[in-house]
């Protein structure tokens, strides 16, 4: 790993800890760019973190960065639909980043522009519409309670290629070898042991 | 509330952006249907967030000032319009008017090529295939009218259904809108239109469908995939 610097920088009136982020997300929607030069700083190289990694496409450094610069800029321009109820900072940031992923990936595939696109298709938590309004409504901010490193080994492994590979379970249980439900299980089953499955 | 859900797997592959873009068109059509596997994805991206995000790469210097540069140039956000506002006009030829679509949905069609429309597959089942972008799924409306009867038949590849408007049912159950249904290779099934009113979905099949007898043979130019 590489050595970063990762603390945290103060903005007048934001406290490092709890909302921090959430709340430079909120300044960011007024036009606060020193709320966004410390947004930069802390998800930036996460954000390229997470692009290297990703196994569809294969991204390379120059382009991770350029799409680090996309992502920053769609944060930057949408800021003004983040509502601190719904999301935390580090959510909504990883859907924006998420989708220009998954953009890339069709742009190099498509022929034709379709008369979609990926924002129509993987929403990023601004519509007011959605019917989860009430569901949203009753809860609270919330970490995601169990550790992964607390998973048995073989869990783990899944639930990573999954989310930092950006692998289908069908790739996941190709790549292992394995049936495809066994890899459906070990997924459920790491979802409930970190308390994210909302029905068991 | 629909009754017949995508299982976890699926709804992992759409938050963590791996699914196809045909699969993930139908599941983001049952999440406007259905607002449990919507907040279930939402625990996902959640997840996604605090998995996807752990571990930083050093950014070359610079990468910020050239970002700030572009902010100014780049166009104003611009607050996205009301539901009301989007609802999108034309092609509502397709529908007979009926309920309101899903804003995905209605997008799709806006893309079909005039004047495509409904096509014959039987004298019970028509289709309207929509342009998605991709070659492996042909991602298609279909209409199954009020009493229709669909060739039995089995899949060597997938199948995501997604109820729209209307009821269809087949050897496992009845599914009414926002319902969603995976078939995979080897499965056979014949869905069957309700009796009272026509039966409106969403589906995705990845490969050409297999045809149980000779009689449904007589369909089987009609059935054969084209992804547009």
């Amino acid at each position: 790993m590489q050595n970063i610097n990762r603390r945290p920088v103060s903005m007048q009136g934001i406290e490092p800890g709890d909302q921090q982020w959430e709340l430079a997300l909120c300044r960011v929607a007024k036009g606060d760019k020193a709320a966004f030069s410390a947004l930069f700083a802390h998800f930036g190289p996460l954000i390229k973190g997470m692009f290297l990694r990703a196994s569809q496409p294969v991204i390379s450094d120059a382009i991770a960065e350029e799409l680090v610069q996309e992502v920053m800029l769609k944060v930057w321009q949408k800021a003004y639909t983040y509502d601190v109820k719904k999301a935390r900072a580090s959510t909504w940031i990883f859907t924006i980043a998420r989708n220009c992923r998954i953009d890339l990936f069709y742009r190099k595939q498509s022929e034709t522009a379709p008369s979609i696109n990926t924002e129509d298709i993987w929403n990023t938590l601004e519509s007011d519409d959605c019917p989860v309004d009430e569901l949203q409504r009753m809860r609270s901010q919330r970490q995601v309670r169990g550790s992964v490193e607390q998973l048995p080994v073989e869990q783990q492994d899944v639930v990573k290629r999954v989310y930092m590979e950006s692998k289908s379970h069908q790739q996941v249980a190709e790549e292992l070898g394995l049936p495809l439900g066994t890899v459906k299980s070990r997924i459920r089953l790491a979802l409930q042991k970190l308390q994210v499955m909302l029905v068991n | 509330m629909p009754n017949f859900h995508p299982d976890t797997a699926l709804l992992v592959d759409y938050a963590s952006g791996s699914a196809h873009r045909a699969q993930a068109i139908c599941l983001s059509t049952h999440l406007s249907f259905c607002a449990q596997c919507a907040q279930q994805v939402r625990h996902l991206e959640e997840l996604g967030g605090d998995l996807a995000l752990t571990e930083p790469a050093a950014l070359s210097s610079g990468l910020l000032d050239k970002t700030l540069a572009t902010l100014d140039s780049a166009e104003p956000p611009t607050p996205r319009p009301t539901a009301q506002a989007r609802q999108i006009e034309g092609r509502t030829d397709l529908l007979n008017g009926q309920s309101a679509l899903p804003e995905l949905v209605q997008k799709l069609i806006t893309g079909i090529p005039a004047p495509a429309a409904w096509r014959k597959l039987s004298n019970s089942v028509s289709m309207a295939r929509l342009p998605t972008g991709q070659k492996d799924y042909e991602v298609a409306l279909q209409r199954i009218c009020a009493g229709g009867k669909t060739p039995h038949h089995g899949h060597t590849g997938d199948e995501f259904t997604v109820v729209l408007q209307g009821s269809f049912s087949d050897e496992d159950g009845i599914y009414s809108a926002g319902d969603f249904l995976y078939r995979g290779p080897g499965e056979v099934h014949q869905p069957l239109g309700a009796l009272h009113e026509d039966c409106i979905c969403l589906t995705a099949v990845s490969a050409r469908i297999k045809l149980r007898s000779w009689f449904d043979w007589l369909f089987a130019p009609l059935l054969r995939i084209k992804p547009m």
